[in-house]
């Protein structure tokens, strides 16, 4: 009878053993809710939209809207697009999700304006020197992504954001559930425009830039062609006007940038995309950066870190806190730099021409000074000595800040014919040319000037 | 004269002969029902004649010795607390060495111990065999005893004493979490007289055994091999908490004593106001649309205080009996347990460098931390013997794990604003973190004899463990900044203007409600003893999780503040006014899990035969607060396991077993792991993202073991094992966005072997246990390597590394040294742990894995009775002050920032945290 025990176990164990059964999971994960774009229809947008708005009208929204993979949105000129809300909670502070193409198309004499209902009151208060409401933070910017994938749609690809003679203004709201927690950690401020699309371009022209909470623009990966813009006012307590990191390649020129409250252009190749962020930064004119950044070791003007490259030439800094600065952990071989124009009010600026945390040096063309009030460039409308610096060196609050020192308001920074920097520019390199540089949309890319700075002396450069 | 001398000689010695005699009485003191030795048990040799008596008492392995008796007719008397008294009568001739062994028998009313066979057969009809030799699989078993006489204040101190067997440590020092053969702790459940417990722990499903005091546990189980029974949720092995159960006659245990530990020596510790911090958060008492305004957020959490030398507390107190007619039993617990400890920490946040893949240092981080732990647990047990077939038990227990942290870090940037040693920005972050972990658990069990044959035994089960974490973080500036003339200039401490204060509230519960039932037929089949039993279990989870994260920043028009120490002197505006109520950390997660099993047990000859098959059914689903524009706002997952187990045990003989063992098992994903979250712990050195596709770990697992039991408590166990597991979870370092975020993940198939080796050896008042294990494990996933490309640009390839599985060592080791004077009631062990170095995380990129180094531990503890049941004893944990110590193994590079602890050439330091000793001194009180 044993053996018919031992026949049993043995049988029992060995078909036990061949059935060890593990069910693959049935899995249900819900995946992002698309809506089918809609047409513009009304002067209301809500939830996806597509299509063209009109020359002269203004459209509102108050909800965040979405442009779908594949869809495009068109501003034709004229067009104001007005973001609805208190802006203190995301709720209540929509935001534009591009996940297509969006493009607005301003002219000179029509540009476009994505702005706030209150703009003229903010306006109003920023040029009584009174920045708390300027900087709260009224709407949620716009976040150009591609996509989440989804069954039908694997590999979404996103689309070009094109941006010409436009006005965006008073974005900064703190971010909520809509929000990527890669890109916006809950309650963090947003930025005027995030773009992320290492395949697509970038590209912004001849507009104007104000009243950001805190990074204007950041980009993290893209083809870039940032020209002739105007930059104001930017960064309550910090932030850049225009911050790249990894996957960034293309050139930012002709740029005047006044007031920011950290650097006016920075470059890094944080990030994950494989492509090292590489930018040229030429002929841009950076004035009274930096003074707002609570946090010491920051820059004031153009920075590269962490294993960005490319070329500095031609830009006009002027009474920065710090100017050029190349931190060691740059691809710092792959930097090229000269032709700068420094100027500064006080002994601490002079000393921080080239940021004494950086590895960056005085070159052979620069303009440059060790003594304060030296080489004043000459601007035509504005007097780089009214303020001073030397009683207040930073970091320093807003409010504190004279509105001329953060705005262009009725300055003039074209730079007179005996100015030192006419004349001493590199003109014997070119730009990346990252973008599409043909038809309606493409970029139009202006070549290294020969002065130094945003404004040229033949009437090319920034049109502001 | 020499014949003389020789007479004196004989004369002499035959003179201490007739006086005291030539002949030896010994033995050993056994437990009737579980044939354990019993120390400390009292030997009275009287001599029947002359009525004369001599006493001793047991050792270690409950051996005694009566020398120099006289011949003749003698009874002996062997007593123990809650025994029965027993008597011998027996002769002895002159010379003659005679042995006499004892066995006692509990005051019981001979009715058989309630057992749960459906859960945990610790199989009690073999009575005569230790616990380890009869189990019916492989199984390591530590008693109260030993646990009483270890240096351990905490169940998962003792864990790290057992074969095979490593523990995790908190950041204040303390083991947390058990780790079986080097399998991680995700790997192993936690079971509490069987019945597995929910979770108070926000992030896992495994319980933190830290927060179970040593002295509620009357005997903590190991098992390293599943039956068809028990859950199949326990890749690694099974602990079982065994709690105190009512003893025969009314017993008292009292113990009360004071801890010291000596980081709190130097510097004192540092407290913090908690009048506000056990409260939910403004959103969860007003509603989702209220909005916060700087009242709902007082400045009490940063509010500090030091104090000096600050003593800890460890109080015990157990009451128990039974009513006259054996009928009611009932045993109440209650332990309380203080203690006050500091840390210091150094972690260096790294990153590769992008050319080189070299690993890169960003920052150094110094974390101090004061810790404070409140355990309080009350154990209640109450059964009711019907009669001999019938018995019902409840057990009610609530255990609380109250902690109050203060930290303190200084971060330093390695990359930016450092031009030399000394100078950087640096970020400081005073933070306050208090929470509360707390389980419930009712458990209802019955136990019927139906018939001749048959019984059936039932348990139903409500168990709630809840956690409520307050959190307060002031984030803090200031640097050492390099001047143009080359100078360095201090900054002043100020506030960050954006992030200024972080408030957390974070809450979570988990809720189990189950019912266990089983069948056993014991029928004779041809002869032979066949048990089959069958059954089933249903549970029904569910856990609710809430989140809020509050910014305080400062405000615009006060944007540059310095901080005095003082933060009554700042302003602060709320910029979250609503919370983060669409957080994923937001979230109703209900598990449901049905099993049903059918098993076989039968021996013939010496081989004993123990299979059958487990079906287990799991059906998950969620609902996150996250918007329906993101992944995973809602998820279900279901899925079913066969599980096999086939347990064979060759009983060479009376003390030796050979067992070989297969069983199949799982592990589920935790529920932070699969809710798609961003973030929640502040104590992760990178900010963890959920992963909602993660899949069950499935293994397949075979053991070989040898024991052998030459007498008493002595053993060797020697084995070798091998498990084959598929998707086993690990976490990996992956880049998201700018930043690095910890993210669970599925790695392919992975093969984890070795061997283990167990010996205990008692030699009357000396005894020694040792262990021994080696594993081997493999994986092979794919890695990121940065490097500049052919054109001169930084980017990336990947690359195939293999490396042995997270967690896991290659070695581990234990050895401890007991002496014993039963005489004199004293007693002292000295424990020592050696851990082999292991993966703490995994690198997204090729060979910057880090490591925790191997390391050491010693501890020490002794016991001295003072009065008649009155004894003083004194531990110190950490003799060698051994430190936790992570490293990445790749050399720092020559061109990486020159800092203190980094050597180029040498292994990339990245976290040390140092403990110190911690000291115990306190009376034990027994009746």
């Amino acid at each position: 009878m044993k053996k018919v025990f031992y026949q049993f176990a043995l049988a029992a164990g060995l078909t036990l053993l061949l059935n060890a059964c593990h069910k693959e999971e049935i899995v249900n994960i819900s995946v992002p809710l698309v809506q089918a774009g809609n047409v513009i229809k009304s002067d209301t947008l809500k939830g996806s939209v597509k299509g063209t708005m009109l020359s002269g009208k203004t459209y509102y929204f108050s909800t965040d809207i979405t442009i779908n993979d594949g869809d495009t949105l068109l501003m034709q000129s004229g067009v104001k697009l007005i973001a609805l809300g208190d802006g203190k909670t995301a709720a209540t502070a929509p935001e534009i999700f591009n996940h297509g193409t969006f493009i607005s198309l301003g002219t000179k004499d029509q540009p476009n304006y994505i702005t706030v209902n209150n703009a003229a009151d903010l306006h109003a208060q920023a040029a009584t020197q009174n920045y708390t409401n300027v900087f709260q933070g009224w709407w949620g910017g716009m976040v150009c992504t591609p996509a989440a994938a989804t069954a039908s749609n694997p590999t979404p690809l996103g689309g070009d954001v094109i941006i010409k003679w436009t006005h965006m203004e008073f974005a900064g709201s703190p971010a909520g559930p809509n929000n990527d927690a890669a890109i916006y950690a809950s309650g963090d401020p947003r930025w005027m425009i995030y773009f992320a699309n290492i395949k697509k371009n970038f590209i912004v022209e001849d507009s104007w830039f104000f009243g950001s909470k805190d990074d204007n623009i950041r980009t993290a990966g893209g083809k870039i062609s940032i020209m002739r813009n105007t930059f104001e006012l930017c960064g309550g307590v910090g932030g850049e006007f225009f911050n790249m990191k990894s996957g960034t390649v293309g050139d930012l020129a002709y740029n005047m940038c006044i007031g920011s409250a950290t650097n006016s252009l920075k470059a890094s190749d944080a990030g994950t995309s494989g492509t090292q962020c590489n930018v040229n930064m030429y002929n841009n004119t950076m004035i009274n950066g930096g003074f707002r950044q609570t946090k010491t070791g920051r820059g004031g003007s153009i920075d590269y870190e962490k294993g960005a490259r490319g070329a500095i030439y031609n830009n006009l800094i002027v009474n920065c806190r710090f100017g050029i600065r190349i931190t060691s952990d740059a691809d710092v071989a792959n930097v090229v730099y000269n032709n700068q124009y420094f100027y500064g009010y006080s002994p601490a600026i002079v000393a921080q021409f080239y940021s004494a945390d950086g590895v960056g040096v005085k070159k052979s063309a620069d303009i440059i000074s060790t003594t304060p009030q030296q080489n004043n460039p000459l601007f035509y409308g504005y007097d780089v000595n009214t303020y001073n610096f030397t009683a207040n060196p930073g970091p320093i609050t807003a409010n504190l800040q004279p509105y001329r020192l953060l705005s262009i308001s009725n300055s003039n920074f074209n730079t007179e014919s005996n100015s030192p920097g006419i004349n001493k520019s590199k003109t014997d390199f070119t730009p990346m040319r990252a973008v599409i540089t043909t038809g309606n949309y493409g970029a139009t890319i202006t070549l290294p000037g020969k002065d130094i700075g945003a404004y040229q002396s033949d009437g090319t450069g920034n049109q502001h | 004269m020499k014949k003389l001398l020789l007479l004196i000689l004989l004369f002499s010695v035959s003179l201490k002969l007739t006086a005291a005699g030539n002949s030896i009485v010994k033995g050993v003191v056994t437990d009737k029902q579980t044939g354990e030795p019993m120390l400390g048990a009292v030997v009275t040799l009287k001599n029947i004649k002359t009525s004369g008596k001599i006493s001793t008492a047991t050792g270690l392995d409950g051996s005694f010795i009566f020398k120099n008796v006289e011949q003749g007719n003698y009874e002996l008397e062997g007593k123990f607390i809650s025994y029965q008294d027993s008597e011998t009568i027996f002769s002895v001739a002159a010379g003659e060495v005679k042995t006499v062994n004892i066995s006692l028998q509990t005051k019981s009313n001979g009715l058989k111990e309630v057992t749960i066979a459906g859960k945990v057969d610790a199989g009690s009809d073999q009575a005569s065999r230790r616990i380890e030799q009869r189990s019916d699989q492989v199984l390591n078993a530590v008693s109260a005893r030993t646990i009483e006489v270890s240096p351990d204040i905490t169940v998962a101190n003792v864990m790290q004493r057992v074969s095979g067997v490593s523990v995790e440590r908190s950041n204040n020092g303390e083991a947390q979490y058990p780790i079986i053969r080097g399998m991680e702790k995700r790997y192993i459940s936690t079971l509490v007289n069987g019945i597995k417990i929910p979770s108070p722990d926000n992030k896992n499903r495994y319980v933190p055994l830290d927060i179970f005091p040593a002295d509620i546990v009357d005997r903590l189980e190991i098992y390293k091999s599943l039956t068809p029974n028990m859950e199949g949720d326990a890749i690694a092995g099974v602990v079982n908490m065994v709690l105190k159960t009512a003893p025969d006659v009314f017993t008292v245990q009292a113990n009360l004593g004071t801890g010291y530990a000596q980081s709190v020596s130097a510097n004192g510790f540092t407290k913090f106001d908690q009048s506000i911090s056990s409260s939910r958060s403004s959103r969860i008492n007003n509603g989702a649309n209220y909005i916060a305004t700087m009242a709902d957020f007082p400045n009490n959490p940063q509010h500090f205080s030091n104090s000096k030398a600050p003593l800890g507390t460890i109080f015990n107190l157990s009451l128990g009996g039974r009513t006259k007619n054996k009928k009611f039993g009932a045993i109440g617990a209650v332990s309380y347990q203080n203690q006050y400890r500091n840390t210091s920490s150094i972690f260096f946040d790294t990153e590769v460098d992008p050319a080189t893949n070299d690993p890169s240092v960003q920052s150094i981080e110094k974390r101090s931390y004061s810790t404070q732990q409140e355990r309080t647990a009350i154990i209640t047990k109450f059964d009711y013997r019907f009669d001999h077939s019938n018995s019902i038990s409840l057990n009610a227990s609530y255990i609380n794990l109250t902690q109050n942290q203060y930290r303190f870090t200084s971060d330093t940037s390695l990359t930016l604003g450092r031009t030399a040693i000394g100078n950087g920005r640096v970020t400081q972050d005073p933070r306050s973190v208090k929470t509360v972990q707390q389980i419930y658990n009712f458990n209802l069990q019955g136990d019927h004899h139906v018939a001749k044959h048959f019984s059936i035994n039932w348990s139903a089960v409500y168990s709630k463990a809840t956690a409520n974490e307050n959190r307060s973080e002031l984030a803090l500036i200031t640097g050492r900044t390099p001047q143009p003339d080359g100078s360095v200039l201090q900054q002043p401490v100020s506030i960050d203007a954006l992030k200024g204060q972080t408030r957390i509230f974070g809450y979570n519960t988990d809720e189990d409600k189950s019912g266990y039932l089983n069948f056993i037929f014991k029928p004779e089949i041809f002869d032979v003893h066949v048990e089959f039993s069958a059954g089933g279990m249903y549970r029904n989870k569910t856990r609710n999780s809430t989140y809020d994260n509050y910014t305080l920043a400062l405000p615009v028009s006060n944007s540059t503040q310095n901080y005095n120490g003082n933060i009554d002197d700042n302003t602060f505006v709320v910029s979250t006014i609503q919370g983060t109520q669409s957080d994923a950390l937001n979230y109703n997660f209900t598990e449901n899990v049905g099993a049903a099993y059918g098993q076989f047990k039968f021996t013939i000859g010496k081989l004993q035969t123990l299979g059958g098959v487990r079906y287990e059914y799991t059906n998950q689903d969620w609902v996150s607060a996250l918007p329906n524009t993101q992944t995973g706002k809602t998820g279900s997952i279901k899925y079913y396991d066969f599980l096999p187990s086939l347990n064979f045990k060759y009983m060479l003989n009376d003390q030796q077993n050979l067992r070989l063992s297969y069983y199949s098992a799982i592990s589920r994903p935790g529920f932070y792991e699969l809710i798609p979250h961003t973030g929640g712990d502040p104590d992760a050195d990178y900010k963890e993202v959920g992963n909602p596709y993660l899949k069950r770990v499935t293994a397949e697992n075979f053991d070989l073991r040898y024991e052998f039991f030459p007498k008493a408590l002595d053993q060797l166990l020697a084995g070798v094992f091998y498990k084959k597991i598929n998707n086993p979870i690990e976490y990996t370092l992956e880049k998201s966005g700018l930043d690095y975020v910890l993210k669970a993940d599925n790695f392919g198939t992975g093969y984890n072997y070795g061997f283990e080796l167990d010996v205990t050896k008692y030699i009357h008042n000396f005894g020694f246990r040792a262990n021994y294990t080696y594993t081997e494990s493999k994986i092979t996933t794919t890695k990121l390597e940065d490097y500049r490309n052919g054109e001169g640009f930084l980017t990336a390839r990947t690359v195939l590394q293999s490396r042995p599985l997270q967690g896991q060592s290659k070695i581990l080791g234990n050895f401890s040294f007991l002496y014993k004077q039963p005489n004199t009631g004293f007693d002292a062990q000295l424990s020592l742990v050696y851990t082999g170095a292991r993966i703490n995380t995994v690198s997204t990129y090729y060979e910057n894995d880090v490591w925790q180094k191997g390391f050491v531990t010693l501890d020490f503890s002794t016991e001295k009775r003072l009065f008649k049941k009155i004894y003083g004893y004194a531990k110190i944990n950490n003799l060698l002050n051994t430190p936790y110590q992570l490293e990445i193994r790749r050399p720092y590079p020559m061109s990486g920032q020159v800092v203190e602890l980094q050597t180029a050439g040498q292994n990339t330091f990245v976290r040390k945290d140092s403990y110190q000793q911690y000291y115990l001194i306190g009376l034990r009180y027994k009746l």
